[in-house]
């Protein structure tokens, strides 16, 4: 079982791949980190929180969801007016990878519920990341960073 | 300005939206025909100085709490997708949501709608909510400032008569 670390500003977790559901996307995942850059916090979908994959990937639809629960690692292409409201319009969507932090969350798109690859579970540090998202809402982000534990 | 109840024909009353610390603001009209109760309430809390903070379930809105005793009926209470530049007010009695959104049971808020692609909303699905102004000048520059506050985090909000 793979492990992988996520650092959001000032605070740690982990989390387990599933490599079982999601074999191609934590194949995937696995070979891409470390990722880092600017955490970003959900405007529309509650209490999650995510980065924005600056290069091309090709995912595909593996293990989804539209019911994301309390600790869920996602990977996803998220609506780009979410991301950048001016954002150029020829872009429909960005690739990100995020996790919820609180219940009462759903991901959302243009027009209802989107499905999203659930490709791990956080299992340490879950608390944690469920106060600093709130306090970087108030103080403003930081950085968000996954990587091979 | 005179307080006093004011002819329905006169033209609207404005109010000036701020981010002090910034120097940057805004202008909305009150719709005062549509929301005469929720109008006059706000009008008579101002200047108002409060912080702002982007909201996590509606999308390219910005919020800011009142006083919990801030408490007004329903108004042309509207479950629908925003123009950018509506700002409107709704209320939150205790325990309505589960949890302390917010560190609040209870809660009375302002939310500010700055992009399209929105609808106000929480844990709970789709807010009702009472639709009382509408940005009339510089929403633009306004927006940019909202839009910022996704990673800066919240700001100082002054609401202000105009006239």
């Amino acid at each position: 079982m793979t492990r992988v670390k996520i650092r959001l500003g000032n605070v740690e977790a982990f989390a387990q791949l599933d490599e079982r559901d999601a074999p191609k996307a934590t194949k995937w995942l696995k070979e891409t980190l470390p990722i880092d850059g600017q955490a970003m916090h959900s405007m529309e979908n509650g209490r999650e929180v995510y980065v924005v994959l600056d290069t091309p990937h090709q995912i595909t639809e593996e293990n989804q969801t539209i019911y994301q629960t309390v600790g869920d690692l996602i990977v996803y292409y998220k609506p780009a007016i979410f991301v950048q409201p001016q954002w150029p319009r020829h872009i429909r969507d960005f690739l990100v990878i995020g996790f919820i932090y609180e219940r009462d969350s759903a991901i959302r798109g243009m027009s209802g519920p989107l499905a999203t690859n659930l490709v791990g579970k956080i299992t340490e540090g879950i608390v944690a990341l469920a106060h600093e998202a709130p306090r970087m809402r108030r103080e403003g982000f930081g950085k968000l960073s996954f990587s091979l534990a | 300005m005179s307080d006093q109840p004011r002819d329905a024909h006169v033209q609207s009353r404005k109010i000036r939206i701020s981010f002090p610390n910034e120097s940057i603001s805004a202008v909305a009209d009150l719709l005062e025909a549509d929301c005469p109760n929720t109008c006059e309430a706000i009008w008579h809390l101002l200047p108002l100085r409060v912080k702002a903070i982007h909201d996590i379930w509606s999308g390219h809105q910005v919020l800011a709490h009142l006083d919990n005793k801030f408490v007004l009926p329903p108004e042309n209470v509207l479950t629908y997708l925003p123009i950018p530049g509506d700002i409107f007010y709704y209320y939150r009695p205790p325990h309505y949501f589960r949890g302390s959104p917010y560190g609040r049971s209870e809660s009375a808020e302002i939310g500010i709608v700055y992009d399209r692609d929105t609808r106000p909303q929480g844990p709970r699905g789709p807010e009702a909510v009472s639709l009382f102004a509408n940005i009339s000048s510089n929403l633009e520059g306004f927006a940019r400032a909202c839009e910022d506050m996704i990673c800066r985090g919240q700001k100082d909000l002054l609401i202000e008569k105009l006239g």
